[in-house]
């Protein structure tokens, strides 16, 4: 088997957890490769390694020095960057619990939430106004007419469901990672 | 009365502020926190690099150059207050634990 696809289920909620989980997979011959949709992708891998999330944006010199550190990028998930480094006893890219939970909040601040709520809430009118043209209640002959909106409803219903399930998460994180 | 950022400084904070005595650039900083501390505290680069803007935002440390895209910083006189302040508390935790004559 080349790759091996495990669905994340919470396993992205709690960063500690996720680094154990990845960290245990590699010590069974699995790296990562990406993660899609909650999926974690994996490849085979024949050394443990240790990984570090990085919720930075930093400018080139950061990312040249975590490169000099030895440490390897691996994707980008939710504005998260995945690191892996073949010495287990690399130091962590953060060493300040303080600065750390600071980070974590930040990125799952209460404004960055609230502005979800504010996306969801544009797509539901955007929703309904494609709803008021569609064919519901019409000759079967008009369907051809409505296709368009028919389509982007059910795109619209797609977006609006990822969009409500990562605000519930990000909360959900948000929460559990407050001391 | 929520607490003020940089109110105390954690040992991280602490070691960057102090080798900034001379101009350096992050992966200097780094270093030398883990050689003056002999490997005890080690500063990683995701702490280093939240921390230098917001030091600068204090006004702290000074960005004084940039050289092949690596920013050089330097302590302020701000910054050198702030660490005298920190060393009156750490003085004071000291008096206080020998007051208490604890065999530590």
């Amino acid at each position: 088997m080349k790759y091996k696809y495990i669905y994340a289920k919470d396993k992205l909620l709690i960063e500690d957890d996720c680094i154990v989980f990845l960290e245990k997979m590699s010590k069974q011959g699995w790296k990562l490769k990406r993660i899609f949709l909650s999926v974690f992708i994996f490849e085979r891998c024949n050394e443990p390694l240790k990984y570090q999330l990085d919720y930075n944006d930093y400018d080139q010199e950061y990312i040249d020095i975590i490169e000099e550190l030895g440490y390897e990028y691996i994707c980008l998930y939710n504005n998260i960057k995945f690191y892996c480094h073949k010495d287990l006893n690399a130091i962590d890219l953060q060493t300040d619990p303080t600065i750390h939970e600071l980070l974590i909040l930040k990125k799952y601040s209460f404004s960055s939430i609230m502005g979800n709520f504010g996306m969801l809430l544009i797509f539901l009118i955007f929703l309904q106004t494609v709803l008021d043209y569609s064919p519901f209640g019409k000759q079967p002959a008009d369907f051809y007419l409505y296709f368009n909106n028919e389509v982007l409803a059910i795109c619209l219903y797609f977006l609006i469901a990822l969009l409500f399930l990562q605000t519930i998460k990000n909360i959900d994180i948000r929460y559990k990672n407050q001391t | 009365m929520a607490r003020r950022e940089f109110e105390t400084l954690t040992p991280q904070m602490f070691y960057i502020l102090l080798v900034l005595n001379v101009p350096r650039h992050g992966y200097e900083i780094m270093n030398e926190v883990s050689h003056i501390t002999e490997g005890e505290v080690n500063i990683g680069a995701g702490t280093l690099y939240t921390l230098l803007p917001r030091f600068q935002t204090e006004g702290y440390i000074d960005l004084i150059s940039i050289e092949d895209q690596k920013k050089i910083y330097q302590l302020t006189p701000l910054g050198k207050k702030k660490l005298q302040k920190e060393k009156v508390r750490i003085e004071k935790q000291l008096t206080l634990l020998e007051a208490i004559d604890y065999e530590v």
